[in-house]
Formats: structure tokens, sequence, C-alpha cells
């Protein structure tokens, strides 16, 4: 299958139960449409207490022509 | 992430289309903020100039939210009096307009309203600066932007959250997602996992020089991701024969993983090679890999994300998480200090990144460099601009 054709079969959840993954509450949202949603500043505000989480950063070796495999890396990654 | 990418195979985000093309709007808005801030500079002159705006030097022109070369070039404020004076203008892409390099560094609303004050948007005939906030572009254009520095939530085909925010060039932006869209996600998630666009020299460099020395933000682990592939071609492979085994080649290609290795060892930090599988690939091809980066102090792990999606990069995962939770971020180093002068700022990154033995400076640029230090400009990070050729040896 393509690209597309995979993004377009996904079995995509409510954004409102992807954003309950991280504990941000519905009221937090401002949602476009089912999928996706922003994510208010109240709620950002109210966060800044919270202890960081570890941050990990994907790079790549350069080469033009290959760039797209860092970013399969950073979705993998975030999905494993 | 940015711009037309949202993965590929079995890792991607979701909605792919929408994320690709209208999104949000934020792209829209960063586009009408700084196109506001352009018809205010014409509208000032028109009304009569006050501030002394030099028309020959006026550095901010307008932008479309796509590559029109047609439009790079443009005469503007044509058709007689009632339209002004005309000029000569410019169209950059959106991604490349600076209101979309500062609204991913801002750390909230008052902050990018006062970034986009500082924007340098003409200078007068005695060559003194004129800024955003002169033809009170600041309040107006933060207005337009208000909604858009909300961060994004999407999910990734297998419903995990992911935020995209923001989309800066990598080639001469800073080529990070928001400040604000990696803070909010540190404050939730247990690991974030984000990119740097271009490679490890360019890419990282920016990121790590620019982007966590503005947010205090330091990564606990980095990931270089490196293909048989791309390492044969740098050992010398036409494209037509990458999918010939060339075991020699992969050895003399390492040298360039080496190098992208020592840099991000030279940040003080804790780094893994995650070597992105292709079919073709043969096991002795990856074990000079493994094996290089061995000796190097460094593990590198097989992945098949792309085929298997999150199961394909599983033994990764527990590899970064078993790095992120012991390593020690007080090492953490920049490659140059705040105060250091834009020349040795630019030698440092020359030496320690690319591995130059000096830099020669045109007596032009050295002129414009000298400028912006008798301006405000020096105690930030420098940007630096390459093209596609890397290390060269």
């Amino acid at each position: 299958m393509s690209d597309i054709e995979i993004a377009r079969a996904a079995s995509k959840i409510h954004i409102r139960d992807v954003a309950a993954k991280i504990d941000i509450p519905e009221e937090s949202l401002v949602p476009y449409g089912h999928d996706i949603a922003k994510i208010n500043f109240d709620f950002i505000e109210k966060s800044k207490s919270n202890p960081d989480g570890k941050l990990i950063l994907v790079t790549q070796l350069a080469l033009l022509q290959l760039a797209k495999v860092k970013q399969l890396h950073l979705l993998a990654l975030m999905t494993a | 992430m940015k711009g037309g990418a949202a993965g590929g195979g079995y890792a991607q985000v979701v909605p792919m289309e929408e994320i690709n093309l209208h999104f949000t709007g934020d792209f829209h808005a960063i586009t009408s903020a700084h196109n506001l801030l352009s018809s205010l500079i014409d509208n000032h002159i028109y009304w009569g100039n006050e501030l002394g705006i030099d028309q020959r030097r006026i550095t901010w022109g307008r932008v479309v939210d796509l590559g029109d070369r047609a439009l790079r070039k443009v005469n503007v404020n044509l058709g007689g009096i009632s339209n002004g004076f005309p000029r000569e203008d410019k169209f950059d892409i959106t991604v490349a307009s600076e209101i979309m390099a500062i609204f991913c560094l801002a750390t909230s609303i008052e902050d990018l309203q006062k970034r986009i004050g500082d924007i340098i948007i003409a200078y007068r005939r005695d060559k003194s600066p004129i800024y955003a906030r002169d033809v009170k572009g600041d309040g107006p254009m933060t207005v337009l932007l208000k909604n858009a520095l909300m961060p994004n939530l999407v999910q990734t085909l297998e419903n995990n959250p992911a935020i995209i925010h923001g989309g800066p060039f990598a080639n001469i932006a800073h080529g990070c997602n928001t400040v604000i869209a990696t803070q909010t996600g540190l404050k939730l998630a247990d690991y974030v996992v984000t990119e740097a666009g271009f490679g490890a020299d360019l890419g990282a460099e920016k990121f790590l020089d620019i982007k966590c020395r503005k947010a205090g933000l330091t990564p606990n682990v980095v990931v270089i991701v490196a293909t048989v592939r791309a390492l044969k071609s740098h050992g010398g492979v036409e494209k037509a024969d990458l999918n010939n085994e060339n075991v020699s080649a992969v050895e003399k290609g390492f040298s360039n993983l080496q190098r992208h290795i020592e840099n991000i060892q030279s940040f003080g930090l804790q780094t893994i090679v995650a070597i992105n599988s292709f079919t073709l690939d043969t096991e002795a091809e990856g074990k000079v890999i493994s094996e290089g980066c061995e000796k190097l102090g460094v593990k590198a792990v097989v992945c098949s994300h792309w085929a298997n999606g999150s199961e394909g990069t599983k033994e990764l995962a527990e590899e970064v998480v078993k790095i992120a939770e012991s390593s020690d971020t007080s090492k953490f180093t920049f490659t140059y200090d705040d105060d250091m002068s834009l020349e040795d700022k630019i030698r440092a990154v020359a030496q320690k990144i690319y591995r130059a033995d000096d830099i020669v400076i045109d007596k032009a640029v050295s002129d414009q460099l000298k400028g912006f230090e008798e301006r405000r400009i020096w105690k930030t990070p420098n940007l630096y601009c390459k093209n596609s050729i890397q290390f060269l040896y």
C-alpha cells in the first residue's frame, strides 16, 4: 500500500481520547473536527508546574535524497 | 515536524492530508501577519514617511505559501499617485518568513509580540535601523497569530498523541518545531521525541545551539538515524549501484557517521545510532556499522518501522529509554558562547562541527557582521545556512 492509502485506512480515535492519554481534559481542547485539536493556553499554563519528561532528539546522517528516513524514525519511536 | 511531511509506510501521523494541506490554518495566519507588516511599511511611506524609511533599503518583503518563482522579484506600488511610490520588492515562501522562525522560538504570546516588535524592517539614509514596532506592526500581527500559537494535537497511526506545530525552513532558519510544543509535550508525557531538520551537522547543531539555548532545553538522548545505503553513498557508490552489497564502501562511508557521532558527543550528550534497514542490506554491511559504533562507545540498533510500524523500533525504544533514564545532562555545552564575536562564533561552528582549518571572510561580509555587532544582534545564537554538500574528506 502507498503512504496515502495507509494513512486513509488508519483507524483513528477521537481527538479527545488521544488527549486523554496525556491527561488533557476535553475542555482544554479547541477542536478542529474529530481528528485535530489545539491545546489551549490556560491548560498549558496550568501544566507548567508538572515535572519535565525526557527529551529525545532524532537526527540523521545528512543525505538530502534520503532525508525522509529520519521522519519515519521519529514517528515510529513515538509509537513504540 | 513541518512542510509536506507526515512520515511514511506504517510510521505516519494522521489525518495526513489535512496536516500536509491547510491543517489548522497556522501557516495562513503567519502569511497574513507577515504581509500585514509589508503593507504597513508601504502605507507609512505613502502617508509621508515620517520615519524616513530609505525605500532602497527595505529588508522586509512579502510571503506566499508556495514557492512561486515568478514572484521572487516584483515591482510594487504601480498604478499612479494614489497607489504609492513604485519600488522593487520580493516574495519568499511562508516557511522562510522571519515570522515563522520567531513564532517557533516564542515562549508566550507576550514574548511573541516583543520578538515581532524587534524585527528590523528597513534602514534610513543614515543606515540606522527601523523596527516593526516603529510602524506599530507588533500588536496587530500578534493578534493575527493568537490562535495559531496554540499547539496542534493529532495522532500516530497507532493512536498515540503527536503535537505538530510550526515549520521553519531547516536550511535558512532553525528548522525546529515550536518551543511551546516541545515544552508542553515535556509537561505532559514521560518521553518526548522531537526532530531537527536536515542532518546531524546542521539540524542538530541549530536545535542544540539555538532552540535548546533559547528555551532552556537539554535532550536526554540523541538518536542518529543512518542507513547502509547512505553510508555506501558516502563511500563513493553511485545511486544505481546502491542495491549491491559493498562492504568496503560502507567501511569508507562510516567516517561520515563517525563525525556525526563525535559532533553530538562534543555537546556532552549521549547518543545512539538507529540503522534504518532496507530489504537489500546485508548482514556484513550492518556489522560494519555496529562494530564501528561500538568502538566509539555508541550502540547501534537495526530498525524496520517503515514495514512494521512501532514493532520495528521496539529494541531502539528500549535502548533509548535506558539511556534517557541514566544520562547525565549536566555536561551539556554549546558550540560557542553567547558573548563571543560573530566571527568567532562562525569559526567555532566551522571548526568544531564541519572540521574546517579556519574561515576566510570577505570584506563585504565582515562589514555586515560589524554592522550587526554595533547594533544588538551579537548576543544571539547564529544561524548557519548550507547547501547539500556536507563534510568533505
